[in-house]
């Protein structure tokens, strides 16, 4: 028996890691951008504003939308980041350019120093030679446009020369400028701009003088690109042990062991040294709790520019207090407060763990097997898996809450209605079945039997309309029940009587549809059942006994005939999960189906997932449980 | 029925269980069973609905006979448009170069299709013709299918539009409306501005003038020369006009009453010679109300009625109907025809098919092929013969019989289906009406009255509202009283003719519920068919394979299953018709996608049974005889192992209907045009109680069908269940 469970519960894990990747796979592939959805942006192509792009991008960065689908061939450490950072300072619009420069100033920053310098002398050595061509160009082009008497051919002939120096930028000169206009615009344009090959260069020494400025110990270089880089060089060569690994877990330790009256001066200390620092803090911030666990958040936030530095301060309390009084919150002030500091601290947490779940490429070096790991780990279906472990559902795009709590909010509907519904149809259906095998052939099981077959075969949709159309008010039924909602707009005032009136009133007519079904199928079952044991020779036996009737049938044949049927009870689960998506959208009930539905509709993948996966792991245990109790009920049966 | 009953006792001892297969066994304790014989006789029927339906529901006639002048319009401009078209895509393909493959295969499809639908339209317009017109135009049609004979980059370009010019210009006359265009275009391009918002040439040569005689006026001597010059500028253009006008003229003088004729060619002359006139510096001031008067007066002249023995065109008689079937449609009759002809030779012909030599009781694939081959070639037959084309809207047909109503004509007549609507035939004026059968006088009154048709003068609708209620007394009272009774049969009778007569009603687009359920009716039909036969290929594949080799593949398969079965199938049914391919048409992607999804219990079934035969000895013998896996899994022991899976088809045929109605209810299904039963329901979705009907039919359709199907389900399972034998 428990050999059985822990086979059936491994099998169960695999199969529900089968339903994540399918549910995954399925909802990826449709086609759509669920950043758009996030970010509620209509129409992704028309409005092409640089505003919309990056606003998509951040989405797509939230959503884990810009890493791959399952497997990740290439993933990014911290000398990739960089050299990519590099790359984009270098390459690309001005735009990108300073997108670049803020991710490094925000990211990796000193983290990656000394490849930032390496790069810096090289790019800088390589701008020398196009840039002299650059002048030269431009100078001889100078010279054919003061020409008068130049022929378009030559003139053209000049600017092309500059334009493949500086291929993809240039002056805005319209197709239909003449020659010498657009000569003169690229004039004007090339003067200005003779130091176009040390653009991305130039980006990267600004970048540097970011992150380590003058007042921080950085050095104060000026002149030529070259002349920078160098100064830069020859800087790193002083400070290069300030930034060695040694050293800055030296300064980290101190930091995290000094008393009160020097944190301040040491947290300085590690603001001077930068992004480098963040992996040891976050190594100390990882295996420690308590205070130590706090400091180190503490200095990581002030590093990283975030707010989750796990510290709550008098103004987090007073605002609190403030939504107490406000929302007119019941009970102890005192109590509400902490609550919601320990709330903020626990989302701190996690927003923090996402964070460096998503960020620890920029600041350290992998090894190969954990490069390896990643390849897994960091992708779309790697971050939601990792989220789904640890038991954390995401936030609907659609509805902008968290999915777990919309889903607690509708569940109680549809898990009502259905729970009604399917007691309901045990209750009718069980005798009726008893009834008609019992008195096989008669005229109450003939038309019990043709009955029960036309209510088998009735779309629940019709069934549905046909009763709003007749029983929910003129001109074609008579004003008898609601034809939509749950309950009343302001059941909530109601008192408690009342209320459970308005809602027995209300929910008559989707339990009804939801029922009839039922009702027919588990009674064919049953009668089904009942013919087969009643055939059986221990019932001849209990009958040649000479027992009562009513004792062969209720307590011989109807507990043994009701196996079948105890064992689709383990469906309640489910069922009651799932909801019912045409009945609750023909009333208008806001039940996990329409739920679904409406999730379908918007492309709130998110939300799908979590719905599906739950359902997946609630029929998952339904089937389990449906065979132990096969078990527990028929001792024949035995599980292997 | 009756004589197979009879036979039955008779035949059965003797042969039952000696030389008849499974399946004949199981049709024999099938057939006991009346309830599921009516449950079939049900779906047979409801089948042939589907497959008839173009003959029971459309908005074609199937016959029209007349002096059919619109109908040789339509196909003038039909010829005129694939003549365009072709000469594109010829040009197109001459320099292929610039072509990429796809659109290179583009264009070829759709020469090939102009070609061959060109010479077809063309002899159908010398059908409308008689005498001398036929035979030119069989000339010129012949001429014309040597030039298209050539591929299309070898296409003589000249030629072609010479000829094409030429029928156009001597047929194209034929049918009145185009000629009577071919007048009045040149007339309005010459008086109006042009669509890009550039001022008439009538107007621009009436500036000129006016600046020319202000110039001479003032004596300004420079300014006279660049009006004339502007003039001379227009004169080539108002000629080119002031041609095109007498030509057509011309030709639509053949058309008018002697003395109308006479009369147009006069002012045709005159007003050709008007334009040309305003050309000239310095002529009448009032030219430009001359042209206006003229004008006016050739256009009252061509719209006179063509007198009968003017017209070129005879009565004619047309099959829409049959002319707009299309392949697959005629391929559904003749299998169809087929299997009732088997049923027959099986059933009452017994005796007959005694003689043949082969056993068509027998279903093998082989005797399935002999069913299938007819149905295939007489659809392929009818696609190569028929080239298909856009059939003329359903109220074009519509109009000739009202107008037919309305003046009876002895010689002319027109058939409809049963049921005279297109499946998208919009009827505005008659949306949300309940069945016509129930409806009630008001409703019928607002009917009458529709917008654009008014009630006649000094009507009011409470008069004929009163005189529609009315018995026979108060009719005579109002004959007394109101002058409403002559005209009020007439009125009723003209307005609310059986062409708006709805048996089921219309929904809120004005579409005729009945046909749109007909219509339906056929895919809802083949949504199960088509799925459910995905669903036992692909269960019965995977079930083999799992029940056959165990093990590993067991297990795979088994995960893969109980995985699908997790997922909602919503969500499944969903998501996989968003991913489907573009090139699969939507309504297959619904019966693909259910094809997909729901096989789950069709290979646990098969799987079962494949554990249960395994261990069997036939098995093992076959096995031991050194038999390929495949030859045992397929030839062996499948036989053996489809009956509960097809019993579970047969209820999944219900279920896939039940699935793909509900779909659609919800609007996520068949998307309009098309129309399934749940579509239609969908139109009543949240507006059940003002449109009942629209409620009512459709859910009856799906009730009546999956009860039918559930069951021939159970009597199937019956009779295939031996224990259940009776």
């Amino acid at each position: 028996m428990w050999q059985y469970l822990v086979k059936r519960l491994f099998l169960l894990l695999v199969t529900l890691f089968g339903i994540c990747i399918i549910t995954f796979l399925l909802v990826t592939l449709a086609p759509g951008d669920p950043a758009a959805t996030y970010m509620g942006v209509q129409q992704v192509g028309s409005a092409k504003g640089r505003a919309t792009d990056t606003v998509l991008k951040n989405a797509r960065e939230t959503l884990y939308l810009d890493r791959p689908v399952i497997l990740n061939t290439t993933p990014n450490s911290r000398a990739r980041i960089a050299r990519k950072r590099v790359k984009e300072l270098s390459e690309g619009t001005d735009y990108a350019r300073q997108d670049a420069q803020e991710a490094i100033v925000g990211g990796i920053g000193t983290a990656a120093l000394d490849i930032f310098i390496d790069e810096a002398q090289a790019r800088a050595q390589q701008g020398v030679e196009p840039a002299t061509k650059l002048a030269v160009a431009v100078a001889a082009l100078e010279t054919v446009a003061a020409n008068a008497s130049a022929t378009a051919v030559e003139l053209d002939a000049a600017v092309k020369t500059v334009k493949t120096l500086v291929p993809g930028r240039g002056p805005r000169v319209s197709g239909r400028a003449s020659s010498a206009d657009a000569a003169k615009a690229w004039v004007t344009w090339g003067k200005n701009h003779l130091d176009e090959p040390f653009q991305g260069v130039n980006a990267l020494l600004d970048t540097l003088a970011r992150l380590v400025p003058p007042d921080k110990d950085g050095p104060a270089a000026k002149g030529t690109p070259v002349e920078r880089a160098k100064v830069w060089a020859q800087w790193w060569e002083q400070h290069k042990a300030r930034f060695d690994p040694a050293t800055v877990d030296k300064a980290v330790a101190a930091y995290m062991s000094a008393p009160e009256a020097q944190q301040k001066a040491r947290l300085a200390e590690l603001e001077k040294l930068g992004a480098v620092c963040i992996a040891p803090l976050m190594a100390i911030y990882q295996s420690s709790t308590g205070e130590q666990h706090r400091l180190a958040a503490f200095a990581i936030s002030l590093i990283a520019h975030n707010t989750n530095d796990l510290t709550p301060r008098q103004t987090h309390r007073d605002e609190f207090a403030a939504e107490w009084a406000d929302k007119k919150i019941g009970g102890d002030k005192e109590k509400y407060v902490d609550a919601q500091i320990a709330k903020m601290l626990e989302d701190q947490e996690t927003k923090l763990s996402r964070w460096w779940f998503r960020s620890e490429e920029e600041f350290v070096e992998f090894s190969t097997v954990r490069q390896m790991g990643r390849g897994f780990t960091q992708t779309q279906f790697g971050n939601w898996f990792r989220q789904l472990v640890k038991l954390d559902f995401g936030t609907s795009l659609a509805h902008r809450k968290n999915n777990l709590d919309l889903i607690k909010e509708r569940f109680p509907r549809s898990a009502w209605l259905n729970f009604f519904s399917m007691m309901l149809t045990y209750l009718i259906a069980i005798p009726i079945g008893v009834y008609s095998a019992t008195n096989q052939r008669s005229v109450g099981d003939r038309i019990s039997t043709i009955g029960l077959f036309v209510l088998y075969s009735l779309p629940s949709f019709w069934v549905g309309s046909i009763l709003i159309m007749l029983l929910t008010g003129p001109p074609t039924g008579v004003d008898l029940f609601p034809s939509r909602g749950y309950e009343d707009m302001n059941a909530a005032s109601f008192d408690s009587w009342a209320r459970f009136k308005d809602w027995v009133w209300h929910i008559t007519l989707p339990v009804l549809c939801l029922t009839y079904g039922g009702i027919a199928y588990v009674s064919r079952q049953m009668r089904a059942g009942m013919l087969e044991v009643i055939r059986q020779d221990y019932i001849r036996t209990a009958r040649a006994k000479g027992l009562a009737e009513k004792v062969v049938v209720f307590k011989h044949a109807m507990r043994n005939s009701l196996i079948p049927i105890i064992t689709l009870m383990a469906f309640l689960l489910p069922h009651m999960f799932g909801g019912s998506v045409i009945i609750e959208s023909i009333f208008s009930i806001d039940g996990l189906g329409k739920l679904l539905f409406e999730a379908i509709n918007q492309r709130d993948l998110p939300l799908i997932m979590t719905e599906v996966v739950i359902a997946g792991v609630l029929t998952l245990i339904g089937i389990l449980l449906a065979d132990i109790m096969y078990a527990i009920v028929d001792p024949r049966i035995e599980l292997k | 029925m009756t004589t197979a009953t009879a036979e039955a006792p008779a035949v059965a001892p003797k042969v039952l269980y000696s030389d008849q297969g499974f399946w004949t066994i199981a049709w024999r304790q099938f057939r006991k069973d009346r309830v599921s014989v009516i449950g079939l006789v049900t779906v047979a029927l409801l089948v042939a609905l589907a497959t008839f339906s173009p003959f029971i529901a459309n908005g074609r006639p199937y016959q029209i006979t007349g002096v059919l002048t619109n109908f040789y319009a339509n196909e003038v401009a039909a010829f005129g448009d694939w003549h365009g078209k072709y000469r594109e895509v010829a040009e197109d393909l001459s320099n292929a170069k610039s072509l990429s493959p796809i659109e290179k295969a583009e264009r070829e499809a759709n020469a090939d299709r102009y070609r061959a639908g060109l010479p077809s339209i063309l002899r159908r317009m010398g059908s409308y013709m008689k005498g001398e017109d036929a035979r030119h135009l069989e000339e010129l049609t012949v001429r014309y299918e040597k030039l298209l004979a050539a591929a299309p980059p070898a296409l003589d370009r000249a030629a072609y539009e010479a000829l094409g010019d030429e029928i156009e210009e001597r047929f194209g006359a034929f049918a009145f409306e185009p000629a009577y265009k071919r007048v009045s275009l040149p007339l309005a391009r010459f008086a109006f501005p042009a669509n890009d918002g550039s001022p008439a040439l009538l107007k621009r040569s009436l500036d000129a003038q006016e600046e020319a005689r202000y110039a001479k006026e003032d004596g300004d001597k420079k300014a006279l020369a660049a009006a004339e010059k502007k003039l001379a500028a227009l004169a080539p253009e108002a000629d080119k006009i002031a041609r095109t006008v007498e030509s057509s003229g011309k030709h639509m003088a053949a058309f008018l009453e002697p003395a109308d004729s006479k009369a147009l060619e006069e002012t045709i002359a005159e007003l050709g010679k008007t334009m040309r006139a305003l050309a000239v510096p310095l002529s009448d001031a009032e030219l430009g109300s001359r042209f206006n008067d003229l004008s006016s007066k050739v256009d009252a002249l061509a719209r006179k009625p063509v007198p009968p023995e003017r017209q070129r065109i005879p009565r004619t008689t047309l099959h829409p109907v049959f002319d707009y079937l299309t392949g697959r449609e005629v391929g559904f009759v003749v299998l169809y025809a087929t299997v009732i002809l088997v049923i027959l030779l099986r059933g009452p012909f017994a005796r007959v098919t005694a003689r043949l030599p082969f056993d068509p009781s027998d279903l093998g694939l082989i005797r399935l092929g002999f069913i299938v081959a007819p149905a295939l070639l007489a659809a392929f037959a009818w696609w190569a013969t028929v080239p298909e084309r856009e059939p003329p809207a359903d109220t074009f047909y519509k109009k000739f019989a009202e107008d037919l109503d309305a003046h009876p004509d002895a010689q002319s007549s027109i058939s409809f289906a049963p049921v005279p609507y297109g499946e998208n035939e919009n009827l505005q004026y008659d949306k949300i009406s309940a069945p016509t059968w129930l409806e009630d006088v008001g409703h019928k009154v607002k009917r009458l009255r529709e917008p654009d048709r008014p009630l006649p003068q000094g009507v009011t609708e409470e008069q004929l509202k009163a005189w529609m209620e009315g018995d026979a007394a108060s009719r005579a009272k109002h004959d007394q009283n109101v002058v409403i009774a002559p005209w009020a049969d007439e009125l009723v009778k003209k307005r609310l003719t059986r062409y708006r007569y709805h048996w089921l009603g219309t929904d809120n687009n004005g579409r005729d519920v009945c046909t749109r359920l007909i219509m339906g009716s056929r895919i809802s039909l083949s949504v199960g068919f088509v799925s459910v036969g995905l669903n036992v290929l692909i269960g019965v594949f995977l079930g083999c394979l799992a029940g056959y080799f165990r093990g590993w593949v067991d297990i795979l398969i088994s995960r893969f299953t109980e995985v699908l079965i997790c997922i909602p199938s919503l969500v499944l049914i969903l998501t996989v018709i968003v991913i489907l391919p573009p090139w699969i048409p939507a309504i297959w992607g619904i019966m693909v996608t259910l094809g997909l999804i729901n096989w789950t219990g069709e290979m646990r079934l098969i799987r079962g049974e494949y554990l249960r035969l395994i261990n069997l000895d036939f098995v093992t013998a076959g096995r031991a005889l050194g038999l390929s896996n495949a030859r045992v899994i397929f030839r062996h022991m499948l036989p053996n192992a489809m009956a509960p899976a097809l019993v579970a088809a047969t209820f999944g045929i219900a279920g896939a209907i039940l699935t793909e109605s509900g779909l659609s209810f919800l609007g996520l299904g068949i998307q309009p045009p098309a129309a399934s039963w749940g579509s239609v329901l969908n139109e009543a979705f949240g507006h059940e109680k003002d449109m009942w009907w629209v409620t009512i039919f459709p859910g009856f359709m799906i009730f009546v069908t999956i009860t039918a199907y559930n069951l021939v389900g159970e009597g199937f399972r019956d009779a295939t269940d031996p224990r259940l034998r009776k």
